[in-house]
């Protein structure tokens, strides 16, 4: 399996605060990579640490792949349409000289918006379209233009369920794919749902591992000063983490 | 608006800018200090030879005049465009970008030394890209208030390359000083058939070269961090833009001096009627930026008749309250 995006021994600092030190993190090719933490644990750092938008303090990162970075702030203007948004990126790849888009963009381009559901709204505009469309819009440019590596910060924020489980399972097929897919989530139980890696970042450390060895109630409940509870759904196996007091008020 | 609708009416939109700028356009050649009958103005287009009066104020004096003012429009507008479209921020244009102040202080400079016009654009290129990438380089700093340092710092070059031509003048003696300073006024009459051709070759090699930005304008739309992650060298895309933006608005203030405001409005009402996709907007602005100037230049020529009042004014007057309309709401580009 190829590692598209590896850190090693990475830190942040934002001054005299240090957010995270001596994180090693690889996001191979073909896997959904979940990072869960608190709020101002790094993860959003970590993120544009990974797409080399920001240096880390401490650390080096390799990137053998393109690696698109899809951040909370990365509103594009509304007039933009999802066919817009992969077809701005596939121009970037064109040589300097060929002007017009090829069959073969075009293609890949209705291939992308097919593949995440938005042929039928492909030349709306991203202002008229709800949070998880804008998500998945971005999703289908990712594949248009073959990224190597998608990195997404939260991108189930302000969406409601259907949503939320709609742009994760548009990730699960890109990581199908052969994209190494990285995404912050703030929802513990998706993460144990969709990652095939979680990794949680607390208190200025990482712990990396499949869901089951990481998602545990001593690792979350340290992690978020929050006593955790983690079990298995009875009938569909995912792991449930939820926050132990809520449990004792239902019981 | 959905892009869609855009796409279908775009033409259409296109071709009614198109006739506009044509019937300003003709409109020029017909009104003037001087009263020409139409007949007169069909005589003296059909027969470029004759040395009449009629035949000397069509040739000589208004059909390059409106030649001219099409191309300083044509330009400003684009250059406007880019540089809104680069800085993600819809107050920018040439003039607050510190690119005319820069290239207006070089020309003045080439034109003190007794320069042929042939290398004045040039010396405004210089000049223009020299104060746009100081002026870049204060507002990239970024954060919340990275736009308002951008425009600050426009402001104070600008300011700067104004004290300097005082200085620049002030040195030339007065009768040197006097034809700059109606040239700085901006305005595009008095110029003929050479100026026209060397600001055309000029902007030739400029639009020529930004129909290979577009894909870096449009990818610039979704933020440096989408771009980057999209695979664009930004910092290379960027200073492309820079540079382009700089040469076109050099040909321009070579020829009329600094004109202010076209950068800005054109772009601004451009993106309102075919949205904000390069492919659309520059060539809306191609064609929106010589109707403006044509109808300036034509008030200008009759509010005062038979005096005239320097474009630059003209279009300050409409561009100041526009300025100010549209730096007190948020703008996407």
């Amino acid at each position: 399996m190829s590692i598209a995006v590896s850190g090693r021994s990475l830190g942040v600092r934002y001054g005299a605060r240090r957010v995270f030190d001596e994180v090693d993190l690889e996001l191979p090719a073909g896997q959904l990579v979940v990072i869960v933490g608190p709020n101002g644990s790094g993860k959003s750092s970590l993120l544009r640490v990974l797409a080399g938008i920001q240096k880390p303090s401490t650390g080096a990162v390799q990137r053998s792949a393109s690696t698109l970075l899809i951040g909370s702030q990365s509103a594009p203007p509304p007039d933009v349409t999802p066919r817009d948004l992969a077809g701005y990126g596939l121009a970037l790849r064109r040589p300097w000289y060929r002007l017009a888009a090829s069959r073969e963009e075009d293609d890949a381009v209705e291939a992308a918006l097919a593949r995440t559901g938005l042929t039928d709204r492909a030349r709306d505009a991203l202002g008229e379209m709800s949070a998880g469309e804008v998500q998945r819009a971005w999703i289908a440019a990712a594949l248009a233009t073959k990224v190597g590596a998608l990195l997404v910060d939260e991108p189930t924020s302000h969406l409601d369920l259907r949503y939320q489980i709609d742009v994760l399972k548009t990730l699960r097929a890109l990581a199908a794919d052969g994209v190494a897919v990285a995404a912050a989530v703030h929802d513990l139980s998706l993460a144990a749902r969709f990652g095939d890696i979680v990794c949680v970042l607390a208190g200025g450390t990482m712990i990396v591992g499949p869901p089951e060895k990481v998602l545990t109630a001593e690792i979350l409940s340290n992690a978020y000063d929050v006593e955790v509870s983690v079990h298995r759904h009875p009938e569909w196996g995912f792991l449930l983490c939820t926050p132990s007091s809520e449990i004792r008020s239902r019981s | 608006m959905t892009s869609g609708r855009i796409g279908a009416s775009y033409s259409v939109r296109l071709f009614a800018l198109a006739l506009l700028a044509i019937a300003l356009a003709v409109a020029g050649l017909f009104y003037g200090p001087v009263a020409l009958d139409p007949a007169q103005v069909f005589d003296a287009l059909l027969h470029p030879g004759h040395t009449d009066l009629a035949a000397t104020i069509v040739w000589a004096i208004r059909l390059p005049r409106i030649l001219i003012g099409i191309c300083v429009g044509a330009g400003l507008g684009v250059a406007g465009a880019m540089l809104q479209m680069l800085f993600r921020n819809a107050l920018v244009d040439p003039y607050i970008s510190g690119v005319s102040a820069g290239a207006a202080l070089a020309a003045v400079a080439a034109l003190s030394l007794s320069a042929s016009f042939a290398v004045i654009p040039a010396y405004a290129f210089a000049g223009g890209i020299a104060c746009a990438a100081i002026v870049a380089f204060v507002g990239a700093s970024g954060g919340a208030d990275g736009n308002l340092r951008l425009v600050l710092a426009g402001v104070a070059i600008s300011a700067l390359c104004a004290a300097i031509v005082t200085l620049v003048l002030l040195a030339a003696g007065e009768a040197g000083g006097r034809s700059v300073i109606g040239w700085l006024a901006g305005g595009i009459g008095g110029r003929g058939w050479p100026e026209l051709g060397w600001v055309v070759a000029y902007l030739a090699v400029g639009f020529a070269a930004s129909i290979f930005a577009l894909r870096d304008l449009n990818a610039l739309r979704l933020g440096t961090v989408a771009a980057a992650g999209f695979g664009l060298n930004v910092d290379a895309a960027r200073l492309r833009v820079l540079a382009i933006a700089a040469l076109i608005t050099a040909a321009c203030v070579a020829v009329s001096g600094v004109v202010g405001f076209v950068g800005l409005m054109v772009p601004h009402t451009m993106r309102r009627l075919v949205g904000g996709d390069a492919r659309r907007l520059l060539p809306a602005c191609v064609v929106g930026g010589a109707c403006v100037v044509l109808l300036a230049d034509g008030l200008a020529r009759t509010i005062a008749a038979p005096a005239e009042v320097p474009l630059g004014v003209v279009l300050a007057f409409a561009g100041v309250p526009f300025f100010l309309i549209i730096a007190r709401r948020p703008v996407d580009i």
